[in-house]
């Protein structure tokens, strides 16, 4: 086990380098000239120059590459070109923020749709289960700013349930305030969630030893939640791991409309501002935390399916 | 010695919804076994056997299966009417199953001992510790060396043999009454194979169970049943003592079944292996009278416009055919 992580972490070190190579050439190389758009059109040349020097953008492009990696490493970010803060404080301040409104979100949709979905997989071909079917494509193919504007727009401003935008982590406050973005959140995956478990609970139950188990006299109880559900873990936990990080880098839409100041927001500004520090460093945290959730993805599936042995 | 039917099934109809319809895929078969008594049910690939088993244990999936009429006399219960948790207390503990594919009938994330000891548990109500014991006992009683290291492995750490192994020892963890076998074997390589039966012969007389055994091979009833149903889409076509079948057998079927057996004696069909031309007839679309009609070599006008039904021809041996084969003459 300490040995295959061990192995893993090895792996993942290439992997960081190329997604490193490829924003650093998306930025650096392929994209605008960043001083450029933030002296404005009237600067002088001799002013370009300058801030190009201080920002170490005059350096062959190698020699800056090498600067990105050892940023990397020791997640010195630098500072943000907008808001001359460090870019690592920032995220930090910002994770959190993401998180609150992320995470209770993505529990409750979990939980809602893994067990409509045994429900519903119980009930397969009763009008039961068309009926959901019908809600959850109706669900899926509402464009999500159709929600949050029904929901600020009614919801907030007219019947006043919720407030219309904004954050606070004071705990008299902060539920309200994540309130109607979690809502949204839940509407918004709950749907697709409930047919991907559906069709992996129905794989399940149509299997030969589900057969075998009600041949044994279990009741359904017992058939759905011991012999389906831990066979479906299988793909659950693919799909469930894989989504943590975008809890911590946060909702890009939800954030922006809603004003929370969370990542999502900090990296629509970013980009808003060419502030490539900001940009990259989200990038690779991202990334970072994309890999080794997928490690651990792999580790969990040792502990739900005996046939996976790690070495 | 005559004792009372264990099972016995009348009339029974089951039928299957599908586009534009419904399609009847056991129709109208009868038959009983009693105690300590094998039944053997053959037939190509889709005539029915399965579908009649599974009705017995009432899993058939519904939708898009339902028992439509018949019944089905457990102990003289009917099963049919039979409530679900009624049922659930039959299931594994007096009528048990084991299905054709010890591949994948086995629940691959939990561990045998676990489920054999499910249906101990269940229906003895023993401790999880007095179930282990039982189980380990069983998976002895099965011949599987070294039970009580195995009683922790998962499926795929034992191969096929051992895994129908261990579906026969949870299958008869609680002693059943009946025990369906369907194509026990027919997934095992031919050593196993003979051992499985071998082993099955043994626990029966060792238990007294009925027996049904569900089989597409003739030399496995030959060597196991004292009863063979003979099934051709959907229906059974000739019923009988296993002598009164492979001796005297009279519906064509039956006959071109037999015919079709490879035989040592290469001078009698010239080396050439026998078949019945043609394929099994759609049960969305069978023919108007007999269901073998397009396939028998001894068909008349009136087999095209009427269903023979099951006449008996003497005791306890009867077949469904207008222009039967004369005994001997096979």
């Amino acid at each position: 086990m300490f040995n295959f992580i061990i192995r893993r972490l090895l792996y993942a070190i290439p992997i960081i380098i190329g997604i490193a190579l490829i924003t650093f050439l998306l930025f650096n190389v392929v994209g605008g000239d960043p001083v450029l758009q933030m002296v404005g059109k009237h600067a002088t040349p001799q002013v370009i120059e300058e801030l190009r020097a201080e920002m170490g953008l005059n350096r062959p492009l190698p020699m800056q590459f090498v600067d990105f990696l050892r940023q990397i490493v020791t997640f010195d970010y630098g500072r943000s070109y907008s808001s001359k803060r460090d870019v690592l404080g920032m995220m930090i301040q910002a994770a959190p923020v993401s998180f609150t409104l992320a995470f209770p979100g993505f529990i409750i949709s979990l939980c809602l749709s893994i067990s409509a979905s045994l429900f519903v997989a119980f009930w397969r071909g009763t009008l039961v289960d068309r009926v959901f079917v019908v809600v959850s494509v109706l669900m899926i193919s509402v464009p999500s700013l159709a929600y949050i504007l029904f929901g600020q727009y009614f919801l907030a401003y007219k019947v006043g349930l919720f407030p219309i935008s904004g954050f606070s982590f004071d705990p008299t406050q902060v539920f309200s305030y994540i309130a109607l973005p979690v809502l949204i959140w839940v509407v918004l995956s709950f749907g697709g969630e409930l047919r991907f478990y559906r069709t992996v609970m129905l794989d399940e139950i149509n299997q030969d030893y589900i057969r075998t188990a009600r041949s044994k006299g279990l009741n359904e109880r017992v058939v759905m939640f011991k012999h389906v559900l831990k066979n479906a873990m299988i793909p659950i936990i693919t799909s469930v791991l894989i989504q943590i990080p975008f809890l911590i880098t946060g909702a890009l839409l939800l954030e922006s409309f809603f004003a929370i100041p969370g990542m999502g927001t900090q990296l629509i500004d970013a980009f808003n501002t060419s502030d490539l520090p900001m940009i990259k460093a989200q990038v690779m945290v991202f990334s970072i935390l994309y890999v080794v959730f997928n490690i651990l993805t792999d580790i969990c599936y040792s502990l739900v399916d005996p046939r996976v042995t790690i070495k | 010695m005559e004792t009372n039917p264990v099972l016995e099934v009348q009339n029974l109809q089951t039928a299957f919804k599908v586009e534009g319809g419904e399609v009847v895929a056991v129709d109208d078969v009868s038959f009983s076994v009693r105690p300590g008594e094998t039944l053997g049910i053959v037939g190509e690939s889709g005539c029915g056997k399965s579908v009649t088993s599974l009705s017995i244990m009432r899993l058939i999936p519904n939708p898009p299966g339902r028992i439509k009429s018949g019944k089905i006399l457990y102990n003289g219960k009917n099963l049919v009417d039979a409530s679900n948790s009624e049922m659930r207390k039959i299931r594994g503990n007096e009528i048990s199953m084991i299905f054709q594919e010890p591949m994948t009938s086995l629940n691959p994330v939990f561990t045998i001992g676990n489920q054999i000891m499910e249906s101990i548990i269940l229906h003895q109500k023993l401790s999880k510790k007095e179930a282990r014991v039982k189980a380990i006992d069983m998976l002895r009683l099965v011949g599987i060396p070294a039970p009580e290291k195995r009683v922790d492995d998962y499926p795929h750490q034992l191969s096929g043999g051992m895994r129908q192994r261990v579906m026969i020892a949870m299958a008869l963890s609680c002693n059943p009454n009946v025990l369906i076998a369907d194509e026990p074997t027919t997934a095992l390589d031919v050593t196993i194979q003979a051992q499985i039966l071998e082993l099955m012969k043994d626990l029966r007389k060792k238990l007294n169970m009925a027996v049904i055994l569900i089989t597409h091979d003739l030399g496995v009833v030959a060597e196991t049943c004292d009863n063979v149903l003979v099934m051709y889409a959907g229906k059974v076509v000739e019923k009988g003592t296993a002598e009164d079948i492979f001796y005297r057998p009279t519906h064509p079927y039956t006959n071109g079944l037999l015919n079709s057996l490879p035989s040592r004696n290469k001078e009698a069909n010239q080396g050439r292996l026998q078949t019945i031309p043609g394929m099994v007839p759609a049960l969305s679309n069978l023919p108007k009278g007999c269901r073998f009609q397009d396939r028998c070599n001894r068909v008349q006008t009136k087999c095209r416009e009427q269903e023979p039904s099951l006449e008996t021809i003497q005791a306890s041996h009867a077949a469904a055919c207008f222009n039967p084969v004369k005994v001997g003459s096979a």
